[in-house]
């Protein structure tokens, strides 16, 4: 009742607004009357009309109903890309969405090589997703890490990782990314083989599988769950020739051989995936991979996984 | 899907492709591995029963021996080649002593490395070595999951040299040659093993080796056909004389030789050609 009141009060404020008050003004307390009663009905009707006149009136878009933003994705090791014109500034990679579904970047880390020896990596990626058929989607990713090993004799180091990624949603929060990656190792000349060696560690030919369980908590929460296997490892064959002296040449040729032949590593962890920010923290065992390079430590140790990024 | 299928099938075939062109190295063997081997025992522990009796005549041999072993001008150059060889060895960050201790943990490298060594020449003409009136050495180094193999091998192609080197004013003694020679001009022709007794020379008087020879040499027009081998470490020069069925080690000196057996040492005076028991 109380309601029904208000809403013939209502009306009546409605009706006198838009001008039906006008027609029982001064019709005493019978016109009084009927204008509620008439108020009531016209409120019936002015339901309609009003709206009709508030759109025509005020020009207003109705408003879009409300739809959950899409979770973002985990771009790291899987294969959704960094969305499109998005910079992307990680401790690991800087990457930038150039188009939808392809991204371009770099890894300072290999850059910041130079810091600690004498020799300069520039590297450079490109990741391309080649299908994208939710629940299905696929990526390519080539890279190329150049280095200088050249001392008093010329030698260069070419590695090319080349990667494909298959991603799977099983069920809204659980995700299967799988992984195989071949890289590719050249050296131009002899110089310093040594070199090209890392930490007792070196690029070689190897084959290279990874699958990883994403269990998706929240649109920002994920857990995962990671192991990698060096399915096959090559060697590293050099030659190459120079002047000793006015009167020597020499000649070598050789190979640089990894005592690991199947390194791996399990790595458990979570991941933190806001618009704007993205912290990946994990902590494993096994023979820790050089992230992008995919160079195997020879040793089995604790292994961290780390990244923080920044998205523009 | 079409695209995905043929972008993989690319990938693949990318990936063989390279893989296939990997080229396949394979380290050489050394020449005769177990003889010298041998050989370098027997420096360390002479076989030769040496009887008083007929020491004398032991070093009447050794004095011949001395004469083909051409010790004037050999040794140095053998040892200016393995300075050369370090430098190659140096450069590419790879191990130039045998007894390098591998740490098997990490990467390692295997190699050969193939020098090839323009001779000195009997003259000194301005400009570059001219291979083809000088003739040249060319030795074989290989080392092996990062560690130097101590045997280097190869050959002496017409390797002219003279004695003393060309363009010095005087007949200088060398570093290790312990004979002061007239001048000779030398030709080489023969294969030679030359087995590290301790990590390569950065100069020549660091050299520390064994080598044989087994070829000809032509000194002044006069070509002999030899076979020998002798030992330079630490300064001094010795040479493998056969003594009855054994083997005894003759050191070179100045003014003397000494002459070790498997039972006794001797040492005997130059001057006066006479030996005697040494402690």
């Amino acid at each position: 009742m109380e309601t029904g009141r208000r809403g013939l009060a209502a009306g009546a404020r409605r009706a006198k607004r838009q001008g039906v008050g006008r027609i029982t003004r001064g019709a005493g307390w019978a016109g009084a009357a009927a204008g509620l009663l008439m108020s009531s009905i016209v409120h019936a009707e002015s339901v309609t009309t009003t709206t009709t006149t508030t759109t025509t009136r005020e020009v207003l878009p109705a408003a879009p109903p409300p739809t959950a933003e899409p979770p973002t994705r985990l771009d790291e090791r899987t294969a959704f890309t960094v969305p499109k014109h998005t910079l992307k500034i990680g401790v690991l990679a800087f990457d930038y969405g150039f188009a939808q579904g392809a991204q371009v970047g770099s890894d300072p880390p290999a850059w910041l090589v130079r810091a600690f020896t004498s020799v300069l990596v520039p590297n450079l990626h490109v990741k391309v997703q080649v299908l994208r058929l939710d629940p299905v989607w696929v990526a390519v990713q080539a890279a190329a890490y150049y280095a200088d090993i050249s001392s008093d004799v010329s030698g260069q180091l070419l590695d090319v990782p080349l990667t494909a990624w298959a991603s799977f949603k099983l069920t809204d929060h659980f995700f299967l990314h799988a992984e195989g990656t071949y890289v590719y190792v050249h050296a131009f000349g002899t110089g310093n083989i040594t070199r090209a060696s890392l930490a007792g560690s070196a690029a070689s030919q190897a084959v290279q599988g990874q699958l990883m369980a994403q269990l998706q908590l929240s649109r920002v929460v994920s857990f995962t769950a990671l192991g990698r296997y060096q399915i096959y490892t090559g060697e590293v064959a050099f030659s190459g020739s120079g002047t000793v002296d006015p009167y020597t040449t020499a000649t070598a040729q050789g190979r640089l051989m990894l005592p690991v032949s199947h390194p791996w590593e399990a790595i458990g962890g979570i991941a933190l995936l806001w618009k704007h920010f993205h912290a990946i923290v994990g902590a494993g065992y096994g023979y820790y991979f050089v992230p992008g390079l995919w160079v195997a430590n020879q040793e089995r140790t604790f292994v961290p996984d780390a990244e923080l990024a920044v998205l523009f | 899907m079409s695209s995905a299928r043929s972008s993989a099938a690319a990938a693949v075939a990318v990936a063989l492709g390279v893989a296939r062109c990997s080229p396949d190295v394979t380290l050489p063997t050394p020449p005769n591995q177990a003889q010298t081997a041998a050989l370098v025992a027997v420096y360390q522990m002479p076989t030769a029963t040496l009887d008083p009796s007929t020491i004398d005549k032991v070093l009447a041999d050794a004095l011949l021996r001395l004469a083909d072993l051409h010790l004037d001008f050999l040794p140095d150059l053998i040892s200016n080649l393995l300075v050369a060889v370090q430098r190659r060895v140096d450069e590419g960050g790879l191990s130039d002593n045998p007894a390098t201790r591998v740490d098997e943990s990490r990467a390692q490298v295997s190699a050969s490395i193939e020098v090839h060594r323009i001779c000195p020449g009997w003259s000194d003409p301005a400009g570059p070595p001219d291979e083809a009136q000088n003739g040249a050495l060319d030795m074989t180094v290989i080392v092996d999951t990062g560690r130097l193999n101590p045997e280097l091998w190869g050959t002496a192609t017409a390797c002219k040299l003279r004695v003393p080197p060309a363009g010095t004013a005087s007949a200088t003694a060398s570093a290790i040659s312990v004979v002061t020679p007239p001048v000779v001009n030398a030709t080489l022709d023969g294969t030679l093993i030359v087995y590290d007794l301790g990590p390569l020379p950065q100069t020549a008087g660091e050299a520390q080796f064994l080598l044989t020879f087994d070829g000809m040499i032509t000194i002044d027009g006069q070509t002999k056909s030899l076979s020998f081998d002798f030992q330079v470490q630490n300064g001094s020069i010795a040479f493998r004389l056969p003594v009855d069925g054994g083997d005894a080690i003759v050191t070179v000196g100045s003014t003397a030789l000494g002459i070790r057996g498997a039972n006794a040492s001797y040492s005997c005076d130059l001057a006066t050609q006479t030996c005697a028991p040494s402690p």
